[in-house]
């Protein structure tokens, strides 16, 4: 046993004793409140709510937990997590639509869940095809969450107080009713972990490639889709907490390389462990903020080695046609959008020009911003996964309109969302920058900040603050919300990036090839990497303040615009921005049409058209 | 409590003057003038002066939650309320806008079409009640309806007379789902009536600037002595199953009522409905 493992050992030992020592310090010491409660309700409320609690924080933190470890194992992705593959979206909706069209009981939405679940599950699967790569899983399992996100984000808006239950699942809220449940979530258990641990012991087989599996005579997709299994089943029950305890081992997966791998038996205690120790902490809904502060301490203090970058979904075929295709529709779409007044029969173009232009501008603007935004980045960290929100700016941006929101009212919103994003930029920089900026630790810092702004963003609409609204409609990228003078600003940059964006050709064909190849070219890492980021942050911080972050563009157009067979950085830019552009501007006018006089958010729209349009070229393109 | 980047002179005069026409118009022809309300409390507090809006932001979903007074048959839709579609205003060529002050679409988009009114209920003074009265005067006075007006402060203090109970502290509260309920304490207009009314809200914790905190039902078994006025909907059923719903004290002694919906951020209207609620209990 070396050194390193023996510290592993040690510290899940530690952390196994103080989740126990947690549970019985929960159980032992009543907070100071409880004392007023009268007695004979006190022991029953004991016996019914306080115990079956904290079984099942322990159980779900340590389930989530060992999820969150296998999802990483066999899709060999460090951002992979219980739900990436869409089944934590695909449970959400179909315990959203139960609870608004068949009820709200316990036993209705736990079906609603777990059929929800399955059929993501079923959805992606399919959609992976046989070919069921790590990417290909990902992307497919992405695909799915937005658009399935997208659905449920409306259902949110429209239907706003119904389905806060929905957010304070979705915020981690573990309050039991009753033991039901706590039996419930047992009995399976005794079925899946036994389960777990014969699979654990093939676990090894993903540290190595996919060839050298085939090598083996083992089928790599097979095996991934058999050993995805088990977190499959287990995940739509996982009830809540599962954007903290789902995140909770990615603290302990920088800490060493080991923890990647499953079949650490260390690995394997303190996964779980940590996962448990993340749902008993008294900080309740808040829990994602301490995750995200020691992932980001720890990303400061360790360095993380640097991954291989890897080309995802390269094509072959010449994407002209295509191109052209986007740029008359978008022709089209701007015309048509600017001049319409199918609901308003009283007005004339002209009257609506004032508030049309800046909309349809900011559309386009951001359109491009991000697809060209997500090009670099996707190329710059090699990995399917990554959008321009990967940096952070994003979400620091989202987390000081809450702040904002918290502190000033509406009227801070703005500077909240300016000195959010550059602080996050600030920290992404800072932290990144003692790992040479390198790809990994850059996405890692971005999911810390993502983690913990998902989390706010639950909890303040789960607290019924009215004003939380205004944070929900924002983060579905709102077009409507456009200003004259900001539409302006964001065409400017827009304009400078389209000049730029030819200037880093070279960089962005080189630099995956490695740190070793790159600087044998002539090409300095840490020099064009920050170059890099710094453009991508401040085409994201541009779109992001302009309407919100939308996801859809900036991670799929690269995706469509390699699906449609543009090769090589140049390509896929050229193609990507037309692309990102007319998704959203035909977005924005859709928006504005299906619900009239409601207005759909435009990101959200782009994610639910978007993602057919894209399953279908994945599609044909097999 | 116009304020001067809320409308400008000209754009207020020449707003209540047209206003004026129109009202005049409006009550000796019964057709409603073209207001255009985006918050519910004022929309109500209106349609209680006797005056029918052009268009309400969620009108379908006033009828559900506010329910009295009735919103007027062919009141269009705006889409929501903390932000209407601004086409959609302009299309109906409004000549006043009311809207909350601190909520939903900046003021300046709105003057670009029509001139604006904002008026505050919920502010860090925290006295819905106080405000609510307040934005009957300022609407009575801006929309020449005087004597609606005092006639509907004057229901408001007949239906805030004090009422006499043996058991006088309650907890009035709603609940989001089976394990989270939303109590309204201080800050919120229907702890104003209770407290005008005589009783006492038993609910002594902070609230928000909206007035109420979120929590589990063992808040309520904290204060076992108080009647518990539930607002529809009704406790789910699986928690009315519960062993822990039934050890409740005030489930085992019956001390809880079920109230049909009234608008918790409501104006001088809902203040009055829910009151009668509490005479009725």
């Amino acid at each position: 046993m070396t050194r390193g493992t023996l510290f592993l050992a040690m510290l899940a030992a530690g952390l196994a004793i103080l989740a126990i020592g947690l549970a019985i310090f929960n159980l032992t010491v009543p907070e100071p409140t409880i004392a007023s409660l009268p007695d004979e309700f006190w022991q029953i409320w004991r016996a019914e709510s306080l115990i079956p609690r904290l079984w099942m924080a322990l159980i779900s933190g340590a389930a989530l937990g060992l999820s969150g470890l296998m999802f990483q194992q066999v899709l060999r992705n460090p951002l992979a997590e219980p739900a990436t593959l869409g089944v934590l979206s695909g449970a959400q909706l179909a315990i959203a639509l139960c609870v608004l069209l068949a009820g709200n009981s316990a036993w209705l939405r736990e079906a609603a869940g777990l059929a929800g679940g399955l059929a993501a599950l079923a959805f992606v699967t399919l959609l992976a095809g046989r070919r069921a790569s790590g990417p290909a899983l990902l992307v497919a399992g992405l695909v799915v969450n937005l658009a399935v996100g997208a659905i449920f984000v409306l259902l949110a808006l429209f239907q706003h107080d119904y389905l806060r239950s929905v957010f304070i699942w979705a915020s981690g809220n573990l309050t039991q009713n009753g033991t039901a449940d706590l039996a419930a979530l047992g009995g399976r258990l005794l079925v899946l972990v036994p389960i777990a641990l014969i699979l654990m012991r093939g676990m090894a087989l993903f540290a190595v490639s996919d060839e050298s599996l085939r090598g083996l005579g083992a089928n790599a997709s097979r095996l991934r889709l058999g050993f995805s299994f088990w977190p499959r089943l287990y995940l739509p029950w996982s009830l809540p907490g599962s954007a903290s305890s789902g995140s909770s081992g990615l603290p302990l997966r920088c800490w060493s390389q080991e923890w990647a791998s499953a079949a650490c038996p260390a690995g394997l205690v303190a996964t779980p462990a940590a996962g448990a120790v993340t749902l008993l902490l008294p900080t309740g809904v808040l829990t994602p903020i301490p995750c995200g502060l020691l992932l980001l301490l720890l990303l400061w203090q360790r360095r993380i080695p640097e991954h291989p970058a890897r080309q995802v979904l390269a094509g072959n075929r010449r994407p002209f046609p295509a191109v052209l295709v986007a740029l008359t529709v978008l022709a089209i779409s701007v015309a048509f959008s600017l001049s319409e007044t199918l609901h308003l029969p009283g007005l004339d173009a002209a009257e609506l020009w004032p508030g049309r232009w800046p909309r349809v501008l900011t559309a386009l603007s951001a359109g491009v911003m991000l697809a060209l935004a997500g090009v670099v980045i996707q190329s710059l960290t090699g990995n399917p996964l990554a959008s321009p929100e990967s940096l952070g700016i994003s979400s620091g941006a989202g987390l000081g309109i809450i702040l904002g929101l918290l502190a000033g009212g509406m009227a801070a919103l703005f500077s909240g969302a300016v000195s959010g994003a550059l602080l996050a930029f600030a920290l992404v920089v800072a932290i990144s920058a003692r790992n040479r900026f390198a790809p990994g630790a850059l996405l890692l810092t971005g999911v810390a900040f993502g983690t913990f702004a998902g989390a706010l963003i639950s909890v303040i609409i789960a607290s019924g603050d009215p004003r939380a609204f205004v944070v929900l409609t924002w983060s579905m990228g709102p077009t409507y919300r456009a200003e004259p003078m900001a539409a302006l600003t964001g065409a400017a940059v827009t304009l400078l990036a389209c000049l730029s964006f030819p200037l880093f050709l070279r960089w962005l064909r080189i630099l995956p090839l490695g740190t070793a190849q790159a600087q044998a070219l002539g090409v300095r890492p840490v020099i064009t990497r920050f170059t890099l980021m710094a453009w991508v942050a401040v085409l994201t911080g541009v779109s992001t303040l302009a309407v919100g972050p939308i996801s859809f563009a900036g991670l799929m157009a690269p995706h469509l615009a390699r699906a449609l067979g543009a090769s090589g950085p140049g390509m896929q830019g050229i193609c990507a921005a037309a692309l990102g552009a007319t998704i959203l501007v035909l977005a924005d006018l859709a928006g504005r049409l299906i619900w009239f006089p409601y207005e759909i958010p435009a990101g959200a729209l782009a994610s639910l058209l978007g993602a057919p349009f894209f399953l279908w070229l994945i599609g044909r393109g097999r | 409590m116009v304020t001067g980047n809320v409308l400008s002179r000209r754009g207020f005069l020449a707003g209540a003057t047209s206003l004026g026409l129109t009202s005049g118009r409006a009550a000796s022809t019964g057709t409603p003038g073209r207001i255009v309300v985006l918050d519910w409390a004022l929309a109500e507090t209106l349609i209680a002066l006797g005056l029918a809006p052009l268009a309400v932001a969620e009108a379908p979903l006033y009828r559900q939650r506010v329910v009295e007074p009735a919103l007027p048959p062919g009141t269009q839709d705006v889409g929501l309320r903390n932000w209407p579609n601004l086409e959609a205003i302009r299309s109906l060529r409004p000549e006043l806008i009311l809207t909350l002050e601190g909520y939903g679409a900046p003021p300046a988009r709105l003057e670009a079409i029509a001139p604006v009114r904002a008026l505050p209920l919920y502010t860090a003074e925290r006295q819905p009640l106080h405000l609510a009265r307040q934005a009957v005067r300022d609407l009575a006075a801006l929309l020449d309806r005087k004597a609606q007006g005092a006639r509907l402060l004057a229901d408001l203090e007949q239906a805030l007379a004090p009422v006499h109970s043996d058991a006088p502290s309650v907890l009035i509260l709603k609940f989001a789902d089976d394990r989270v309920i939303d109590i309204y304490g201080s800050g919120n207009l229907f702890d104003d009536v209770i407290k005008a009314k005589g009783l006492w809200n038993a609910w002594n914790g902070p609230t928000n600037i909206w007035g109420f905190a979120s929590g589990g039902i063992e808040e309520l078994a904290r204060h076992p002595e108080a009647r518990l006025l539930i607002i529809e909907p009704a406790p789910p059923a699986p928690l009315r199953e519960s062993a822990i719903w039934r050890a409740m004290p005030q489930v085992r002694a019956g001390r809880f009522s079920i109230l049909p919906p009234a608008w918790v951020f409501g104006g001088v209207p809902s203040a009055i409905r829910f009151s009668g609620f509490l005479e009725a209990t």
